[in-house]
């Protein structure tokens, strides 16, 4: 019997819907989908909608809508969604994001290579050859978490935090990728540096990426950080 | 117009205002004030909405005004603050003119107290709101020694000055109401019992992001391996250490702790007034009574902001019929 997807409180101000307890694009699609659904519905007192890798966070307005009508509105927008045969809408973008992977930009590189036993080109070449979606946003703003590493080049994190990793940054760990937008502190390895940051902090819509599209990485030799293509 | 320079500043001194809501699903954390019953209190004394406001710490603030004048109020925790050399109580309105040099404190209780001026504070703004957020930097930074303040559209508004309210009403009781989950059932029985009837420490971990809470360990389980997932304020979540931290008004917008419990949002700004060192016990309520609670505490809020403006209204009454004015009354009418 499948027991998701499960609607769990967060005291007054929210709640989960859980669609699964594991990073799995069938589980992610069913949340884009609900996101999608619940954005078309605009419910009355929703604040908003956080996809993540297996659940969608609702914030709403206690003293704007009644919790039970609430669950109720979620629980037919879930049996609407489960009957269209969920598939990934078209609108999502495909990104190609160039990355210079010269050692001035991949501190962590050779480290990563002795510990998985590949040559730093083995590792660049499995980077850029896979296709990335964007599962969720966390951590730091525009702090983007792309799913679909290849598992050769899959490594836990540092146990230890390096302070002022700088923005740009891309970085490997667990089963993820990412480009980081601000200077913060990570456990993830360095292993090269974006020809833009996915956060523009002067744009109306300062993010790039939307949770659910793709992004292919782009070796690029001479560090041309200009250009990148939307397909 | 009127400026003014920093001339001590503690940590994590912050421009705050309501802050940016909507974000989060692209990482951005809320922020905003970490007492937002108070922060809204200074406005409604001022008598309109300001925007935003210094969120000052335990560390303490002293600005000294080099031009103009303007009116000012503060609200918070129980503050001590002096002007010119004069104690004000907590929770007072004054003016500041050219030379006047103001200190902020911190006093009996409390973490944070608001300073908001009667008029436009000049400050960066990012996504709609000029709240810093502590880490990231996205819209400025903590304030330093040095730092200037610009405030334009001063004014001096028709009321008297001194104290708004007696803030003892808000000093924070050590109760603090909870809704179990999302993930209790991943601790052990007793860990779930000890939450509701052992007592918990704040310890100095304690800034805008969150709290750590000292008491007896919370033990998950079994090791587990749990996707990162959405978190939202005033959630306890329990890293491998067993302390439980209370996520606070710069939180990360996801996690891959568990957490056991959530803090009520009628309750959330209490805790945060709260000091290292204060004790906590917490009570476990229902989704329902969390919901009621939420409903009463807005009630509250209103009445509250009501008798702060009434009080205005009949003191200025009472400064008109009478010339006892005595040296902190503001330039009424000017």
């Amino acid at each position: 019997m499948n027991i998701y997807p499960q609607i769990k409180p967060i005291a007054d101000i929210g709640l989960l819907i859980e669609f699964g307890q594991s990073i799995d694009i069938s589980i992610h699609a069913q949340i884009l989908a609900m996101d999608q659904a619940m954005q078309d519905a605009s419910i009355l007192g929703v604040i908003e909608m956080i996809p993540s890798y297996a659940s969608l966070y609702v914030g709403y307005d206690p003293l704007i809508i009644i919790y039970e009508d609430l669950v109720l509105n979620l629980e037919v927008l879930i049996l609407e969604i489960q009957k269209k045969q969920i598939k990934i809408q078209g609108e999502k973008n495909h990104w190609r994001i160039p990355v210079c992977y010269e050692s001035k930009f991949s501190p962590d590189l050779e480290e990563l290579a002795d510990k998985l036993d590949l040559s730093t080109d083995a590792i660049v070449t499995s980077h850029s050859s896979a296709i990335y979606t964007v599962y969720m946003y966390g951590f730091a703003p525009g702090y983007a978490y792309l799913g679909g590493l290849p598992s050769k080049i899959q490594i836990p994190r540092k146990s230890i935090p390096i302070m002022g990793v700088k923005p740009k940054s891309v970085m490997v760990a667990g089963q993820q990728s990412l480009i980081t937008t601000v200077t913060m502190p990570s456990g993830w390895w360095v292993i090269g540096k974006s020809g833009i940051n996915p956060l523009n902090k002067g744009l109306e819509q300062p993010f790039m990426f939307g949770v659910g599209d793709t992004i292919k990485f782009e070796p690029v030799k001479e560090c041309e950080f200009v250009r990148f293509v939307q397909g | 117009m009127a400026h003014f320079e920093i001339d001590h500043a503690g940590p994590l001194i912050t421009i705050q205002d309501k802050g940016r809501t909507g974000f989060m699903r692209f990482g951005v954390t809320p922020s905003g004030p970490m007492d937002r019953v108070a922060y809204l209190a200074a406005h409604h004394a001022l008598g309109a909405d300001l925007g935003a406001a210094i969120e000052i710490s335990m560390g303490g603030l002293s600005i000294s005004c080099q031009e103009g004048q303007v009116s000012a109020c503060i609200t918070g925790g129980d503050f001590k603050i002096t002007l010119d050399g004069e104690i004000l109580p907590s929770w007072s309105i004054f003016t500041l003119r050219q030379g006047s040099r103001l200190q902020v404190q911190a006093g009996k209780w409390g973490s944070w107290c608001y300073l908001v001026f009667a008029g436009k504070m000049i400050v960066p703004t990012w996504l709609d709101s000029a709240s810093t957020h502590v880490g990231s930097d996205l819209c400025g930074t903590p304030l330093s020694v040095g730092n200037i303040i610009t405030v334009e559209d001063c004014y001096l508004p028709n009321l008297m000055t001194g104290q708004v309210f007696d803030p003892k009403l808000f000093k924070p009781q050590s109760q603090i109401r909870i809704v179990l989950g999302p993930q209790d059932h991943f601790f052990t029985s007793q860990s779930v019992q000890d939450l509701q009837n052992e007592k918990f420490i704040l310890t100095k971990d304690f800034n805008r992001q969150g709290v750590r809470l000292n008491g007896p360990k919370l033990k998950i389980i079994h090791a587990l391996d749990m996707p990162s997932e959405p978190v939202g304020r005033g959630s306890l979540q329990v890293p491998g250490h067993g302390d439980p931290i209370c996520l606070l008004a710069d939180h990360q917008t996801t996690g891959g702790y568990p957490k056991i419990a959530t803090v009520i949002s009628a309750d959330q700004d209490k805790l945060s007034q709260m000091r290292s060192g204060d004790k906590i016990f917490f009570k476990v309520v229902s989704v329902e009574a969390a919901i009621v609670a939420a409903k009463i505490a807005h009630e509250v809020e209103h009445s509250f902001y009501h008798i702060i403006k009434d009080s205005q209204k009949s003191l200025e009454e009472k400064l008109w019929n009478s010339n006892l004015v005595s040296g902190i009354v503001s330039d009424i009418n000017s």
